[in-house]
């Protein structure tokens, strides 16, 4: 009776999801904007899955790519060597020109416009998780994206670009996150 | 306690004792199976239970996981909220690892004070937390399935690491409620199932108790009825069938037994009512019988006769033909007196040759006489006693109730005392009692008593009658007659006392003493040169039957020292007729001793003279009565000279007795009679005046 109540949980977790907000992030606003969103970025791969083939259960690595020279990509440092998901987080400097082969998570830190958009355009097909700060990120195309509202730190996460590299996310994450549309 | 239980189930009936049993069986094994079933409901129920509440927190941390991971309280609370859809949660906490509470969700009218952590107040710290955190992990392991709530935590994973707690607060009194209804359903089962259990075993127990109380049943009938021929019928071959087996078996053993006992009952009761040789009542039963006829008698105004009869000389037939002819003389004498008395009629045998009658409703004397008289004639015909022709007569004595007497010894006395007059007149006879009759039998006692003395203190002495020569008038011999000189009663003659001597035995000694005596006077005769007197004793009938005469005279001759043919011993007729056999024999044993033998009082007696020749006899002795009339009647006349001429051709001397005149001395001497005695010639005298006439002559 108890689980049957919670089959019906999923349909409530939506309604829920509409009217998310993340306040309680912004007491870590004044500690490290950079760090705060760099450990979301770390929560965040807890709560997503990549296919076998673009992580293999035995890899002992995770790789997160950073693109760009911004204070976002700087604040990752503070997760080289972390334990996810049983592996190690490695941390790789990418050129924006370079492809994004062997990158689970891409991190773009204030990249122009048509750098963003290439490295979307190359990671297109593959399984990565792709991360930006610059406003309306996720509606053009990329997964998370970072937003400030009312002083807090918050993410937005298209579902579509989602779909699209392979990552399924939990729904316990989508709950908190605001959702987007991709832009035509 | 244990002692009393046990007398009371010792004590109740063996229908409760099985329904007791079965009862209490059925209730453990009930009880049992309800337990079991109880405990085990419980134990699921609890045991779901508690995977639901896990289950759910597990589901919660997981839907909490974000929020926590990502701070979000809110969020959490907001997943939460879902819980309310479930009424048994009170409430839900998230807790950080620090143990301070993230979020919570209370349940809508929860009291705070039943809640732990709410009595932390709001913003508790994280050390308190976490002693109420140790707390609820220690019980949730254990839900007590009467407790109002339980607490439960689990722990919220992310990635393999415990990032929170989930804590969930629940009510149980909806388990609780469910608890016992499966507890009321298992009580309802119960009570049916006892009840079911009861109603079988009261048709159960009937199938065991019902044959043994059949059984006691059969055994209180029998104690109640002491019908011993009851018997029980048997239901079944198992133990209790035995039981009945062995009920009837004692029954059987029983019947045979009160048979047996009941057949030497009857026979003890024969014996103790009846005579064993005559089959007669005997002195007990004739006694009851003859009190209840008195009583009855005296209530109706009937007069009962009591006769007593007594066999003539039956001691005469046990000495001579021996007890076991004796005994079959009493034998036909009971079987003809049956014979001769109505039904209503009691005779009874007291012993010896004693026996007792009495008749109801006599009416009168005279019927009792004609009873009497019936009696007597049944000894007319003789006995046939193992070849002998016995004749036996009796004699009777008969008295009336209630005239001679009130009670019964007193009828049996005064009958006893009629038939010894019957006896004394000259027996075969009855008499009827009259009271004078009690003053002579006192009498007669008296005299008896004074007899037994007579002897030693020499009242007896013995007197002597000349007998003489017909022709030549010479003293020939004497007779010795004895006299008793009583001292009160003055001179009484042999035949009043003889009687009584020969009734109390001391004849013997009598007989003893005359022939002592009238032999050592024979003796001085004879040594004084009298030689030929001799001297004639009378032997009483007693004497010759019962004693041993010829021995008493062997030895009385040799005393003595006289010639055997100076003493004559003289007997009646009679006393050879009752027992020839035995007479005869005593008169040849007397015979060879050398003495004579004389027939007194002859032609008195039995007309029969074959014993004449029969008997060594030497003398015979004319009754007096023949010589008194012989004058007178020319019939005696033509006896004694019968009589005489009879005698002489058997070459027997003739005396005779009583020859008083002249005359009869003549027809005597007529008829050629030799020796004559009588007061004509010499009257009995004391032995010195017979001396003197011996002198004289």
């Amino acid at each position: 009776m108890i689980r049957a109540a919670f089959t019906h949980i999923p349909s409530l977790w939506l309604l829920v999801l509409l009217c998310l907000s993340v306040s309680a992030l912004s007491a870590h606003a004044e500690t490290g904007e950079y760090q705060v969103k760099a450990a979301m970025v770390y929560n965040m791969i807890r709560f997503m899955d990549w296919p076998e083939d673009a992580l293999p259960a035995t890899a002992s690595q995770l790789t997160i790519c950073v693109a760009g020279t911004g204070p976002l990509g700087a604040g990752m440092g503070g997760l080289q060597g972390k334990l996810v998901k049983g592996k190690i987080i490695a941390l790789r400097q990418l050129e924006p020109t370079a492809g994004t082969t062997g990158c689970q998570v891409l991190v773009m830190s204030d990249l122009d416009k048509p750098a963003t958009n290439r490295l979307l355009e190359k990671s297109r097909s593959s399984a990565v998780l792709t991360v930006a700060d610059s406003a309306g990120f996720a509606r053009s195309g990329g997964v998370v994206g970072f937003v400030l509202s009312d002083g807090k730190v918050r993410f937005e996460v298209n579902q579509v670009a989602a779909q699209r590299h392979k990552i399924r996310i939990s729904a316990q994450l989508l709950k908190l996150a605001r959702i987007v549309q991709e832009a035509p | 306690m244990k002692c009393r239980f046990t007398k009371y189930f010792a004590n109740i009936s063996i229908r409760r004792k099985l329904m007791l049993l079965i009862m209490m069986t059925c209730g453990v094994v009930l009880l049992a199976t309800t337990l079991v079933f109880v405990i085990k409901d419980t134990n699921s129920i609890i045991s779901k239970q508690r995977k639901d509440l896990l289950s759910l927190a597990g589901i919660l941390g997981q839907n909490v996981s974000a929020s926590l991971t990502f701070n979000d309280p809110q969020s959490a609370v907001e997943t939460m909220s879902s819980l309310k859809v479930k009424s048994d949660i009170q409430a839900a906490y998230i807790l950080k690892n620090d143990a301070t509470i993230f979020s919570r969700y209370l349940a809508k009218d929860v009291p705070a004070d039943k809640l732990l952590f709410e009595q932390l107040g709001p913003n508790p710290d994280s050390a308190a937390c976490k002693k109420l955190l140790i707390k609820v992990q220690s019980q949730s392991n254990l839900i007590y399935p009467f407790s109002d709530q339980v607490a439960l935590e689990a722990p919220i994973l992310l990635d393999g690491q415990n990032i929170g707690t989930v804590v969930l607060f629940a009510d149980m009194r909806e388990l609780r409620g469910r608890l016992f209804s499966s507890l009321l359903t298992a009580a309802v089962v119960f009570s049916v199932a006892a009840i079911v259990a009861y109603l079988l075993s009261m048709r159960v127990q009937r199938i065991i108790s019902e044959p043994i109380l059949e059984l006691a049943d059969a055994m209180r009938r029998v104690s109640e009825t002491k019908d011993f021929s009851l018997r029980a019928d048997k239901r079944s071959d198992d133990e209790v069938g035995l039981l009945y087996d062995g009920f009837n078996e004692m029954l059987q053993e029983i019947e045979e037994r009160n048979l047996v006992l009941r057949q030497r009952q009857d026979h003890l009761l024969e014996l103790a009512h009846f005579d064993t040789l005559t089959r007669l009542p005997n002195r007990v039963l004739f006694y009851d019988r003859l009190q209840q006829a008195m009583n009855l008698a005296l209530r109706t105004d009937q007069i009962i006769s009591v006769m007593f009869l007594d066999l003539d000389s039956f001691k005469d037939i046990n000495d001579t033909l021996g007890h076991r002819t004796g005994d079959l003389l009493l034998q036909q004498v009971a079987d003809r007196m049956e014979l001769v008395l109505r039904d209503c009629d009691t005779v009874a045998r007291l012993g010896g040759d004693e026996f007792t009658i009495f008749n109801q409703n006599i009416v009168s004397a005279n019927n009792a006489c004609a009873v009497a008289q019936k009696l007597l004639d049944m000894f007319e015909i003789p006995f046939c006693l193992e070849g002998h022709q016995v004749y036996v007569t009796g004699s009777i004595g008969v008295t009336l109730y209630p005239v001679d007497g009130v009670s019964i010894d007193e009828m049996l006395m005064n009958a006893d005392i009629a038939m010894y007059h019957a006896k004394g007149d000259g027996k075969n006879g009855y008499r009827l009692y009259n009271s004078e009759m009690n003053q002579q039998t006192s009498d007669r006692l008296a005299l008896q008593h004074d007899l037994r003395k007579a002897l030693d203190l020499q009242q007896l002495f013995l007197m002597y009658q000349p007998k003489f020569d017909a022709f030549s008038g010479i003293m020939t011999g004497v007779e010795a007659l004895i006299r008793w000189q009583h001292p009160e009663r003055g001179l009484i003659p042999p035949d009043r006392f003889i009687p009584l001597a020969e009734e109390s035995g001391s004849i013997a000694a009598i007989t003893e003493w005359v022939l002592n005596t009238a032999c050592r006077q024979a003796k001085t005769w004879y040594d004084t040169g009298r030689s030929s007197i001799n001297v004639a004793v009378n032997l009483s009938a007693y004497s010759l039957k019962r004693n041993n005469v010829p021995a008493m005279v062997q030895k009385t001759l040799c005393a003595t020292g006289l010639p055997p043919e100076l003493l004559e011993l003289e007997l009646t007729e009679s006393m050879l007729i009752e027992n020839n056999q035995h007479a005869e024999e005593t008169l040849h044993d007397l015979k060879m001793l050398g003495v004579s033998i004389a027939i007194d009082d002859f032609g008195t007696g039995y007309s029969s003279l074959s014993y004449l020749h029969r008997f060594p006899i030497d003398a015979l002795k004319i009754d007096r009565s023949f010589i008194w009339n012989m004058n007178r009647s020319e019939n005696d006349l033509a006896i004694v000279a019968a009589i005489i001429a009879m005698a002489r051709s058997l070459k027997l001397q003739v005396i005779a007795e009583g020859v008083e005149t002249e005359e009869q001395l003549a027809a005597l001497k007529k008829c050629g009679c030799e020796t004559i005695q009588g007061y004509l010639l010499g009257k009995p005298a004391m032995a010195e005046d017979v001396t003197a006439l011996l002198d004289r002559m």
